[in-house]
């Protein structure tokens, strides 16, 4: 049987088909359960539960002494910005790619740009987020002398740089095994559906 | 446009092109829970973008883009599909339709071997038995007219062959 042979099947059965009792209004008050959906909350969640966490940093740090004069409020709230702009840039990727009103192709295109894109980028601010940390809490050590990094502080140089190099280290295997393990095969999918339309 | 009357004219729009929703889930999807859900997907998809509407297009090409990029982006997690599709999920049931036992067992292999197509392939499949222009096929999925034939070619030529050899 041929393709063909089904065509008049296929365009006959549309007579037997009876309307469904979807109620439209109600379905569009539902939440979408697409993956995209779900990526976008597991970016939305921290955004929210970052600055609560901070909060409360700082309400324990401002019993203490006077905050606004404390390296260590400065150092929570850089972090917390870095972090949540971290959140919301990757936030605004996946809303791109939710839209889906234009070619099949165009779309796909747009999906393998934008996560090629979002994918590099990221995994660079979480590399220079490794290293900004570092950098932070030594400076916290020489201009502050926080006594909550006392202990830390206390260590040889030696044994803190190594530690120091162990986070980069780990950072970047860490990157490159999420992308690896998230992304990668979804990208050569994308690819691979786009070289099939050309 | 006032958000009520906005509704009411998607509702009624939706309404309309049901069917091609169910053509394009039953295409995508293997089981009726997942078809369901496709279809709610699709739905939300459609009323989200429904405020760039602008008619610059048929409604009914526009809607086969989101619902087809919808159903491609939904399935690229059902890899279990391939080997679990089943011949009733199509919108043709073969018992809707008069056939000696020799065409049914045909017209079985068929919607095996349409189920085994890539995406892209099924979506050019269900536009092509859908009866579509190959004008509009193109400004369905983005390929030129001349590429769309040629892969039309190549797939009932694949079809002939997967039907052959199961």
């Amino acid at each position: 049987m041929e393709l063909d042979d089904l065509k008049e099947q296929w365009k006959r059965s549309t007579e037997n088909i009876k309307p469904s009792n979807n109620n439209i209004m109600q379905l569009i008050q539902n939440k979408s359960t697409g993956p995209l959906e779900k990526l976008k909350q597991r970016f939305k969640k921290p955004m929210v539960l970052l600055p609560l966490v901070v909060s409360m940093l700082i309400i324990n740090l401002s019993r203490r002494h006077d905050i606004f004069s404390d390296g260590l409020f400065w150092f929570y709230i850089g972090i917390c910005l870095v972090v949540i702009s971290y959140f919301f840039y990757s936030y605004r990727m996946v809303s791109k790619m939710q839209v889906m009103d234009e070619m099949v192709k165009a779309n796909l295109e747009k999906q393998v740009q934008t996560l090629e894109n979002s994918i590099k980028k990221r995994i660079v601010f979480i590399r220079v987020m490794a290293v900004l940390f570092i950098v932070l809490m030594e400076i916290l050590m020489y201009y502050q002398q926080e006594p909550s990094f006392a202990k830390w502080y206390a260590q040889p140089l030696l044994l803190r740089l190594s530690c120091y190099i162990f986070l980069v280290v780990l950072f970047y295997f860490f990157t490159r095994s999420v992308k690896n393990k998230r992304y990668t095969k979804l990208i050569t999918n994308l690819k691979e559906l786009v070289s099939q339309m050309q | 446009m006032h958000q009520k009357e906005k509704e009411k004219e998607f509702e009624l729009l939706i309404k309309q092109h049901e069917l091609l929703i169910f053509k394009v889930c039953a295409m995508y999807a293997s089981e009726a829970g997942d078809r369901q859900d496709l279809f709610q997907e699709i739905v939300i998809q459609l009323w989200k973008a429904f405020k760039n509407f602008r008619g610059e297009s048929k409604f009914s090409t526009w809607l086969y883009r989101v619902a087809i990029n919808t159903a491609i982006t939904r399935s690229r997690k059902e890899k279990k599909f391939i080997d679990l599709y089943d011949p009733a999920s199509m919108p043709v049931q073969i018992s809707d339709v008069n056939n000696s036992i020799e065409q049914e067992e045909q017209l079985q292999q068929l919607y095996l071997s349409i189920g085994q197509l890539n995406e892209i392939e099924k979506a050019i499949t269900m536009l092509y038995l859908e009866d579509r222009s190959y004008e509009e096929m193109s400004n369905i999925l983005g390929i030129s007219e001349g590429t769309l034939r040629v892969k039309m070619n190549r797939i009932k030529e694949k079809l002939r062959q997967m039907t052959k050899n199961n």
